[in-house]
């Protein structure tokens, strides 16, 4: 009476099957063609990061800490990042940080116009939420599977899915940003006469361009929680530390690298932060 | 305000605390908590060990969800009363944990699985060359890693005694020097494998038996020199057979002594358990179904384990099904 009757039932996991299996095949060759670039790319931003020596990177973070806040910052975030080379962590560091890069690079170049899209129309915009409230919700570890069949295991499933998990608050706040623009503003733009597109580059995008950053500020602080997730799927870097430490049962060495992505999340979180914090001042100068 | 604030934080410590000790309740008190890990073979041992619990004995039983780490730390804490599918050969503290009294062995499940290096059978009808672990080296063109110029192969997580072991292998047969050995989660391991399947791609990792891997996709054993004991510590030659084993912790006995008693008698076989995994796999039903299945006809077996009672109870329970 209570129990929802068993003979009552339509499942959908055959359909799901029977589809996932049909993109395996049919888009195989576009797969492949997604994960070499998308593997390109990331040795590329490998390749750029080892480019610079430890050192300098140090005092460009220590540097950007003081002009960004004060002094006092730019001594806190240099040390952090000193800390986790302390640590044994600089090379692995390096790996992360490159997954969250490109991640963050393709987030910002789909989710923006994305954002955009749904700022201009109510349609694309009842479509786009629930996408983004499943996207946010699904648990990442139903993606991840599918992920290693279409682009093989390592680094290029591990930005596949950090995507997934990390573009839509970026999404969000570009719609956010886009339609809360102050109405008088583009009254103005109009009565002078501007086509949509300089409406949206001269007008629409810098006035919210701190509500974007704001919103590759959470893109990133989302990208980096799924990094240790992204080590089950074979990508290396922090992550994989903290998978091996437990698997080994060793605490020590899971804190270690835990404090290491803390350490690198507060670099990334402040320094984006304070660079979104100049925009808000530039824009309300102007004005 | 203030008194409403004070009152709710009252409220939310009272409801904390009762939660708390509500679970532990219901956890010490009258069942015993079996770790279940994520593979089917253990899940359907479980599922055994549960009916012949509950139906025979009379006591309840819940199956908690665990990773083979956290199960012997649980086993370790007393979060936990008994696993019925431990591979003591990949637990590296498994000897010293006996020793201490952590928790205690009551009967060797089955011990007649194999592990080792496995290559799809369809490939090795392509390249009939491809027969032992010495001869990879010749193959590596087969296996390319993207990331590196050397070849791939594939194995379970760390800290498996059975990863370690291969991770000597490739330094003493020099697979090193042509191949990289990639470490993976096993859920990850069988991704690739069912991708490589699904092309008929070449793939070769490590795997074990009995396991519906192996029911699922037809897989051969890469061959290697005969096992013997010191050879092994070094990383040379096969796998060999390791002991599955039924583990508690020991304040299970003195708290069920008839149950434990009839753990200590549980004892089943690779093949046995491969038959109930087949037919999980073919009629698509869960571990539940093919316990009953297997229970249902393999009674000369399991009626040796338990009391007449029990027997009488289970199998009252088994025909009303």
């Amino acid at each position: 009476m209570f129990i929802f009757p068993e003979s009552i039932r339509f499942e959908i996991k055959d359909i799901i099957d029977a589809i996932f299996e049909w993109v395996l095949v049919t888009f195989n060759d576009f797969f492949d063609v997604v994960a070499d670039t998308i593997r390109m790319l990331f040795n590329l931003v490998e390749l750029g990061l080892n480019y610079f020596p430890w050192w300098l990177m140090v005092i460009g973070v220590a540097y950007a800490g003081y002009k960004l806040y004060n002094y006092k910052m730019g001594i806190l975030l240099s040390s952090m990042l000193v800390t986790i080379g302390l640590f044994g962590l600089w090379q692995e560091m390096i790996y992360t940080l490159a997954i969250i890069i490109i991640s963050v690079f393709v987030s910002v170049i789909v989710g923006i116009p994305f954002g955009i899209l749904m700022a201009k129309s109510k349609v694309v915009e009842n479509i786009i939420k629930p996408i983004l409230d499943a996207m946010q919700t699904m648990p990442s570890f139903v993606y991840l599977i599918p992920a290693i069949m279409l682009f093989s295991f390592g680094k290029v499933p591990a930005v596949f899915a950090t995507t997934i998990y990390a573009i839509p608050p970026l999404i969000r706040l570009t719609f956010l940003g886009i339609s809360s623009v102050d109405e008088e503003v583009v009254e103005a733009g109009k009565s002078f006469g501007s086509t949509p597109l300089q409406m949206l580059f001269k007008i629409e995008l810098p006035q919210s361009l701190s509500t974007i950053m704001t919103g590759v500020n959470q893109t990133t602080m989302m990208a980096m929680a799924m990094v240790v997730i992204s080590s089950m799927i074979g990508a290396e870097g922090i992550g994989q530390i903290v998978l091996d430490a437990i698997d080994n049962l060793e605490v020590g060495q899971g804190f270690q690298a835990g404090f290491a992505i803390v350490f690198l999340a507060i670099i990334l979180d402040r320094l984006l932060q304070g660079f979104a914090n100049t925009f808000d001042k530039g824009v309300s100068q102007d004005a | 305000m203030k008194l409403m604030k004070k009152l709710m934080i009252f409220v939310a410590t009272l409801a904390i605390v009762f939660s708390i000790s509500a679970c532990g309740a219901l956890q010490d008190e009258d069942t015993i908590v079996i770790g279940e890990a994520s593979w089917d073979s253990n899940k359907f041992h479980n599922q055994i060990a549960r009916i012949l619990i509950e139906e025979g004995y009379g006591v309840e039983v819940d199956l908690v969800t665990a990773d083979t780490s956290v199960m012997v730390a649980s086993l370790k804490a007393d979060n936990m009363d008994l696993t019925m599918e431990l591979w003591s050969d990949n637990i590296p503290s498994y000897q010293d944990d006996i020793d201490a009294g952590d928790y205690v062995e009551l009967s060797v499940n089955f011990d007649d699985n194999e592990q080792g290096l496995y290559i799809p059978t369809y490939l090795q009808e392509q390249y009939p060359g491809l027969q032992t672990v010495q001869d990879l080296p010749d193959y590596v063109h087969l296996f390319p890693d993207l990331d590196s110029d050397k070849g791939l192969i594939l194995a379970g997580p760390n800290g498996w005694s059975a990863t370690s072991f291969l991770k000597d292998k490739m330094v003493e047969y020099n697979l090193d020097d042509d191949y990289k050995l990639k470490t993976l989660e096993t859920a990850t391991l069988y991704a690739t494998l069912a991708d490589a399947y699904a092309n008929e791609d070449p793939w070769v990792g490590y795997n074990w038996t009995p396991t519906w891997v192996s029911g699922v996709y037809d897989l051969t054993l890469l061959e290697d020199s005969e096992y013997n004991e010191e050879d092994f510590a070094n990383g040379i030659g096969e796998f060999p057979s390791v002991d599955v084993n039924v583990v508690a912790h020991p304040d299970l006995e003195t708290n069920y002594p008839e149950v434990v008693e009839f753990l200590r008698n549980y004892e089943t076989s690779s093949e046995l358990t491969s038959s109930a995994l087949a037919y999980m796999q073919e009629n698509d039903v869960d571990a539940e179904a093919a316990a009953i299945w297997f229970l249902l006809e393999n009674e000369d077996l399991w009626s040796q384990w338990v009391t007449t009672d029990a027997y009488d109870s289970t199998m009252e329970y088994l025909n009303a099904q």
